[in-house]
């Protein structure tokens, strides 16, 4: 059976509040049979904000060039690292190129949930140079999925929360989902209201007798 | 009307500043008002939640520096309440009590960002200490960027008139109110046998005179049949513990400790005579509550306790130990006279007849009766008010009725509606006009202020407020 396919595309929060005119997020979610859904969310402008960021990072790394060779290059005098001129530029050069890098590092190419009432929620962050994390929570550790308000950054925005429940999840009780690019509460809503029908309104049955049967099968396995 | 409620005191947190930015919301909720009460982190009660009625609360995550006030920095939270602000479309920002720092400044951002301003003032403040300068001075300048004050006695106006220089036209005055139906009477609820309880509850803590109660419990000493409630907690607990340790009271003073406030009225209910010893107060709720519950009110004349009660409910003393323990005495004698009490002989509250119709009572003077006011010595003050001892107890359930009509969160709720009317018919502040206000005021404010709207022009680039994601509001489902 192909699976059915819809395409949307939202805003970001940052891309709000800069005005930008065309969305910078898309938001692909396959419905695959009944009980199974992948959600993608792209961030469509990860490419541009690469080249952007390695353009930084390649402008400071020529000024830091520029500038030592300026001061050391014609000099027949030793050098030594200690010296004001060459130590405190080299720090603060080195500390803005650490903060660049780790920037770039956590530019979020695609965010991918895969949710199947049978078996578990998995969240796979793609991020720049294609690393990759992924987070499993099974079936029996998920206790909710919610729409919340949070306080971040001095600002108020929605975050999409998974609640879970389980001693494996004890110091984590909640899980953020799609906050790494900070989508808007459009987006949010859509992507909850989807994994919520599928979390209230799977064809299988829910009942406790067939929780109990699957936990006992845990059990013996 | 959106209206945003605003002070460091609030649930879980308890007072009576507390209580009535709670009780505001929730009615101002009921007549289709969109509310939301901003404060401060309280532990782990941190972040945005809903309470009561979908009441929805903000509990920013801001340090406490001192006494459940945030570090008055006028400046440092101004993004967090401008964003609060803007995604909840507030049109009026109320601010709560002097004391709260919180206050001040989200008026402060919400006078820059064009919104009207209405402040609640609800303590009296002095004129000579230093506190109380520094304070007034404060207040001074934030009132000068507010559209309007609201105060909750006359008393209480005229002290801010006085202090805060602001015009009395932009001061009204709305009272507080009490939930009659949470404060009723329960007379079964009284000891059966001839002890009578007198009931304190308020914070143990010097303004609220707990140095003159810890003189007139002594006074009690040979009264075998006056006992003592006192509910609550503070620092002059132990000198009250102490006096009951040397005048081997233990048994007839009963320290509670803290309590909810919606356990107060297990306390109220069993006794017979509140006593309020503050020494100022610009509205007091306890003696409105105590009143509610059907308890004879004996307070100090203080503040704007006179014009809370009117006098068949309360009596009304100088803050002076001899004039207290007079009035506590004409309460008692009243007391004794009046007719509906419950009679130990009959469960139905009935008293019992002989076959002529006459009430038989047995009439027997002890020893320790207490001093009736007639046989006062000379030396101990006038009673408050000449009538009062003839005056009949009324009975609680009507008590309990004339409360209501006096007081209640809807007509509180209404006033304060026409106050947010008025405002938002006024013309808003500019900000040269509100540069004039700082400055004539407090010039030294004007720095914070300065480097407030700067701060404000740097976020509407960095977070322009027409790109500021709205908040979605709770809807109620109908039932």
């Amino acid at each position: 059976m192909e699976p059915k396919v819809t395409i949307h595309r939202y805003y970001s929060r940052q891309a709000k509040y800069e005005g930008a005119v065309e969305a910078d997020l898309e938001l692909c979610i396959k419905h695959c049979g009944g009980d199974v859904v992948r959600i993608e969310l792209v961030n469509r402008l990860h490419g541009i904000q690469l080249q952007r960021k390695l353009r930084r990072l390649l402008l400071l790394m020529f000024l830091s060039i520029a500038y030592f060779v300026g001061t050391c290059g014609f000099d027949n005098r030793t050098i030594s690292f200690l010296q004001p001129r060459i130590l405190y530029p080299l720090i603060t050069c080195a500390s803005v190129a650490i903060l660049l890098i780790r920037s770039t590092l956590n530019l979020v190419q695609a965010e991918r949930l895969f949710y199947s009432w049978d078996m578990a929620l998995q969240m796979e962050t793609v991020r720049s140079f294609g690393r990759e994390s992924v987070l499993c929570v099974q079936r029996g550790h998920i206790e909710d999925i919610v729409l919340n308000e949070v306080i971040e950054d001095l600002d108020v925005k929605y975050m999409l929360i998974l609640r879970t429940k389980g001693s494996q999840f004890k110091k984590r009780p909640i899980i953020p989902l799609f906050n790494s690019q900070s989508p808007s509460i459009e987006c949010l809503q859509h992507t909850y209201h989807v994994l919520h029908k599928y979390w209230l309104n799977s064809t299988k049955d829910r009942s406790e007798e067939s929780y109990s049967k699957d936990k006992q099968s845990l059990v013996n396995s | 009307m959106r209206i945003c409620m605003v002070s460091d005191f609030f649930y879980p947190s308890i007072g009576g500043v507390e209580e009535h930015v709670y009780n505001l919301s929730q009615m101002l909720l009921s007549l289709g008002h969109k509310i939301v009460v901003l404060t401060h982190a309280y532990g782990d009660c941190s972040g945005i939640r809903y309470v009561t009625g979908y009441l929805k609360v903000y509990y920013l995550p801001i340090k406490v520096c001192y006494n459940q006030c945030i570090l008055p920095t006028a400046v440092c939270n101004v993004p967090m309440l401008r964003a609060v602000l803007l995604r909840e479309r507030v049109e009026v920002v109320h601010g709560h009590s002097a004391f709260s720092a919180l206050a001040h400044e989200a008026l402060m951002v919400g006078s820059l960002l064009g919104l009207k301003t209405v402040f609640t003032d609800h303590s009296l403040f002095g004129f000579a200490d230093l506190s109380a300068a520094l304070t007034n001075n404060l207040l001074e300048v934030n009132l000068g960027m507010v559209n309007h004050a609201i105060c909750v006695s006359h008393i209480g106006k005229e002290n801010t008139v006085l202090r805060a220089r602001v015009a009395k036209h932009r001061v009204s005055v709305i009272p507080n109110a009490v939930d009659t139906a949470l404060f009723t009477p329960d007379p079964q609820q009284r000891p059966s046998n001839d002890i009578i309880n007198i009931v304190v509850a308020s914070r143990l803590v010097y303004r609220k005179g707990i140095d003159l109660l810890a003189g007139i419990i002594p006074r009690f000493k040979n009264t075998p049949n006056i006992n003592f409630i006192i509910v609550g907690d503070g620092p002059k607990r132990d000198l009250l513990e102490e006096i009951r340790e040397k005048t081997n009271m233990q048994e007839r003073v009963q320290m509670v400790g803290a309590v909810e406030h919606n356990r107060v009225r297990d306390f109220l209910v069993r006794g017979h005579i509140f006593l309020n010893t503050s020494l100022t107060e610009a509205y007091c709720m306890a003696i409105v509550e105590a009143a509610s519950c059907g308890l004879q009110v004996v307070s100090t004349s203080v503040g704007g306790i006179p014009e809370v009660l009117p006098k068949s409910l309360i009596l009304l003393a100088e803050p002076e130990i001899d004039a207290i323990y007079a009035a506590i005495l004409i309460a008692i004698d009243r007391h004794r006279k009046s007719s509906f009490k419950v009679s130990p002989s009959v469960g139905n509250g009935h008293l019992a007849s002989d076959a002529n119709g006459k009430v038989k009572r047995r009439r027997r003077r002890k020893v320790d009766t207490p001093i009736s006011p007639t046989q006062l010595p000379a030396v101990s003050a006038p009673p408050a008010d000449q009538n009062s001892s003839t005056e009949p107890v009324m009975c609680p359930y009507r008590c309990n009725e004339l409360v209501e009509t006096l007081y209640n969160w809807e007509d509180v709720a209404l006033r304060t509606v026409k106050v947010y009317d008025r405002v938002l018919n006024e013309r808003s502040f500019t900000t040269s006009e509100l540069v004039f206000a700082v400055w004539q005021h407090g010039s030294w404010f004007l720095v914070f202020f300065v480097v407030a709207h700067f701060l404000m022009r740097l976020l509407e680039l960095w977070r322009p407020r027409k790109h500021v994601e709205i908040a979605q509001d709770v809807q109620r489902r109908a039932s």
